[in-house]
């Protein structure tokens, strides 16, 4: 399934519970705002191993920028569970301050019902794209990835955040 | 009846709520309330920073006199790096950015995001 519907479910779903998908484009429109400082807590809730090896590797490649990841409950909580939704993974902001636009607390969540079966690389790329919505960054497309290496990218299942990200993501936060 | 005693109970606490030095009504209360509406929850993923900046700068000017010193806090919050602005603490700020938002839920009957009236 394709990320573009994963998206469109993703804000349907965060409506419903008046929450807001942390999903912000890559230029001056954010549209759920970055995390509102350079320093994010990750709690992780009872993980897969599959779920947790997503977790760790998404941290460490937002690790890159200038955000500096450490381990506490403050900031982004991980969850994994089957979820009926049809989306892979879903980045809430739970928390959004309302001048400034962002976000003290994220949740993410892995969907092991449509993840089941599925590679760790690919485990590794959900992990990789969902930590860098709580970075404040949006998808990519085709027309704005050619080298198809982010992991932000739709349809695709790059492991790693590109220059391109690793420069948006320093630029807000 | 029950409805009733509902409804002084609910006006009993907004009054007991209302901070003691911000008014209710005051000149500008319609610019005021216009451009907060541009912070509501149901916008918040449709604007801009720049949109942000020029709603909270119109926001001041039109805000109650008691309120200035809050306002201009936050105006200093997003205004870019190369201009000349001050920083409070987080703490301060956060501070604020609650004072400010729970006045403009209750003066103006917008719905912020993590402002709890």
């Amino acid at each position: 399934m394709r990320r573009t519907i994963i998206a469109a479910a993703t804000v349907i779903l965060a409506i419903a519970v008046t929450a807001t998908p942390a999903a912000a484009g890559h230029g001056n429109k954010a549209n759920a705002g970055p995390p509102d400082n350079a320093q994010q807590d990750v709690q992780v809730n009872s993980l897969t191993s599959a779920g947790s090896a997503a977790a760790s590797f998404g941290r460490a490649q937002l690790d890159r920028t200038d955000i500096t990841m450490s381990t506490g409950g403050s900031d982004l909580h991980v969850y994994d569970a089957s979820y009926s939704g049809s989306w892979y993974g879903q980045t809430s902001c739970t928390d959004r301050n309302w001048l400034n636009g962002k976000c003290d607390h994220m949740d993410i969540k892995f969907n092991t019902r449509l993840m089941n079966g599925k590679s760790t690389s690919y485990w590794q790329s959900l992990g990789c794209h969902e930590f860098g919505h709580s970075g404040g960054l949006g998808h990519r497309y085709k027309s704005t990835d050619s080298n198809n290496n982010s992991c932000m990218r739709d349809e695709i299942w790059p492991r790693y955040l590109d220059t391109h990200d690793i420069d948006a993501v320093n630029a807000v936060v | 009846m029950a409805g009733a005693v509902a409804l002084v109970l609910a006006g009993a606490g907004a009054w007991l709520l209302w901070p003691e030095n911000l008014p209710t009504q005051w000149p500008d209360k319609a610019a005021f309330c216009a451009n907060a509406a541009t912070f509501e929850v149901s916008e918040q993923d449709h604007i801009t920073g720049e949109e942000r900046l020029a709603a909270v700068r119109a926001m001041a000017v039109s805000s109650p006199e008691a309120l200035r010193d809050e306002m201009r806090v936050l105006v200093d919050d997003l205004v870019p790096e190369s201009e000349p602005h001050s920083h409070v603490s987080a703490d301060e700020f956060q501070e604020v950015t609650v004072k400010v938002g729970e006045f403009v839920e209750r003066a103006c009957g917008l719905n912020l995001p993590s402002i709890r009236t």
